[in-house]
């Protein structure tokens, strides 16, 4: 081909001052011609083409991404946020593989057609999350805690998308557990609100005590609370005896799911404490 | 891992194969021959600055990820195109930027050199083509220049697909009549 593109040509290109049949034309040649595509660096702006040759050197660099951080972006999470639950769930491997293995085992004794193994899930479903919510930001407990407290995050924010990473792994798992128990369809479910009051209750807590304090502190209370309507329950079968536990009637859930709510809302005006509670 | 390529001397073919077993320098090399000329015809097609230099990254990031979703065939440049072009659509459309800033030119009135230097090149086809009305010209560009399908031409322009297709109709119509 002896048609060519000269650089005055590229520049009024660059500077959209050709004809569109002229511009369509080089953009034609620029195809199939190397030596008219190596002058293209006399118009171009290099120091775009240097930043950006930078940000792919930066993202080759970067370790690869695992598959539970794509799908949490997929999903629409921000990255930073994918990467904190990623990590905050990395840390806490050993609060997994606990739970996991009493809820295990409550669910091998309900099998077991045992209405006291039954009394122990629902007693335990709860503690589950909040001993999650406890081990999810603290100096004792969190070996990035200092990490954490110096990230360009609020701590509020680090709290909750803990806690939530903590409840969307632990409710799941309770309630895949939970369907195998030896109970009607409509009671199986039932430790689900006192399991998201209790957290919230742990959250809203920590801003004026540690986190870690204040989710130990509810589920001692949850198990005095349960202790107490244990003692006078029936245990003839399941279904009575999810029904003659207090918190597990409409006006026991009721009550979990106001102080859910209550909880949330003094999470929402309180969120700044965390800066410093912890 | 493969044979080592001699920068300078490689063909663009070579480089995909080495950036394919993972050679950081081939995709140096790549990036030095095709981002220039890809920035310059981008950012004939987006007016935004930040959105053309994202589209470049991401299309040699694709570049580095899938080397041999080039099928062997025709020129590399046209191939890396169609990268560019698609990620630069994929770019706007999560920025949502409404339309496209295409066709920037000014009303530039044709001197007699480059009417002779374009009769040389396309003969009637380029003053036919500079007949066209902006619109039914966009629409040519897209498809044609650009390599798009109607669906992605109408993204691009901010038209729906069924504008496209009519317009698309009505260059054809009238570049044959003036031709004629």
């Amino acid at each position: 081909m002896t048609w060519h593109i000269n650089e005055v040509e590229l520049g009024q290109y660059a500077r959209a001052d050709v004809t569109d049949a002229h511009a369509a034309s080089i953009e034609t040649h620029l195809n199939s011609c190397a030596d008219c595509r190596r002058i293209a660096v006399t118009a171009v702006d290099t120091d775009a083409l240097g930043r950006v040759k930078d940000a792919i050197d930066i993202q080759l660099d970067r370790p690869p991404v695992g598959w539970p951080e794509r799908l949490l972006r997929r999903a629409g999470v921000s990255e930073t946020d994918a990467r904190l639950v990623v990590a905050s769930l990395a840390l806490r491997v050993s609060w997994v593989v606990a739970s996991v293995v009493i809820l295990g085992f409550a669910v091998v004794a309900a099998g077991a057609d045992s209405e006291r193994a039954l009394a122990a899930f629902l007693v335990a479903a709860p503690l589950v999350p909040v001993l999650g919510v406890a081990l999810a930001f603290g100096p004792r407990v969190d070996p990035t805690f200092e990490l954490a407290v110096a990230a360009p995050m609020p701590a509020g924010r680090i709290v909750l998308v803990r806690s939530v990473a903590v409840l969307g792994l632990a409710l799941p798992v309770i309630a895949i557990a939970s369907l195998t128990l030896p109970v009607g369809s409509g009671s199986a479910f039932v430790w689900l609100l006192p399991s998201l009051g209790l957290s919230a209750a742990s959250l809203a807590i920590g801003t004026f005590v540690s986190t870690t304090r204040a989710a130990l502190g509810c589920g001692a209370v949850w198990l005095v609370i349960c202790g107490v309507a244990l003692t006078g329950a029936h245990y003839s079968t399941g279904d009575v005896l999810v029904h003659s536990f207090v918190v597990f009637r409409p006006a026991g859930q009721l009550a979990f799911a106001l102080l859910g709510i209550a909880a949330i809302a003094v999470i929402g005006l309180r969120r700044s404490a965390f800066e410093v509670a912890s | 891992l493969g044979v080592t390529v001699e920068p300078g001397v490689a063909t663009d073919e070579a480089l995909l194969g080495a950036i394919a077993d993972g050679d950081r320098t081939a995709l140096d090399e790549l990036y030095a021959r095709h981002a220039p000329w890809l920035h310059l015809r981008l950012s004939r097609r987006c007016g935004d600055a930040t959105l053309v230099d994202e589209a470049v990254q991401d299309a040699f990031m694709t570049i580095w990820r899938k080397p041999d979703s080039f099928a062997g065939q025709g020129e590399v440049a046209a191939w890396v195109w169609g990268i560019g072009i698609r990620q630069l659509l994929n770019r706007m459309r999560r920025r949502k930027t409404p339309a496209w800033h295409l066709l920037v030119r000014s009303e530039r009135v044709v001197s007699a050199e480059d009417s002779v230097l374009l009769g040389l090149e396309h003969g009637d086809l380029a003053g036919a083509i500079d007949r066209l009305s902006p619109e039914l010209r966009a629409v040519l560009q897209a498809t044609v220049i650009d390599g798009l399908s109607t669906r992605e031409a109408a993204r691009l322009l901010g038209i729906p697909s069924g504008t496209v297709k009519t317009r698309m109709m009505r260059a054809r119509h009238q570049l044959r009549e003036t031709l004629a």
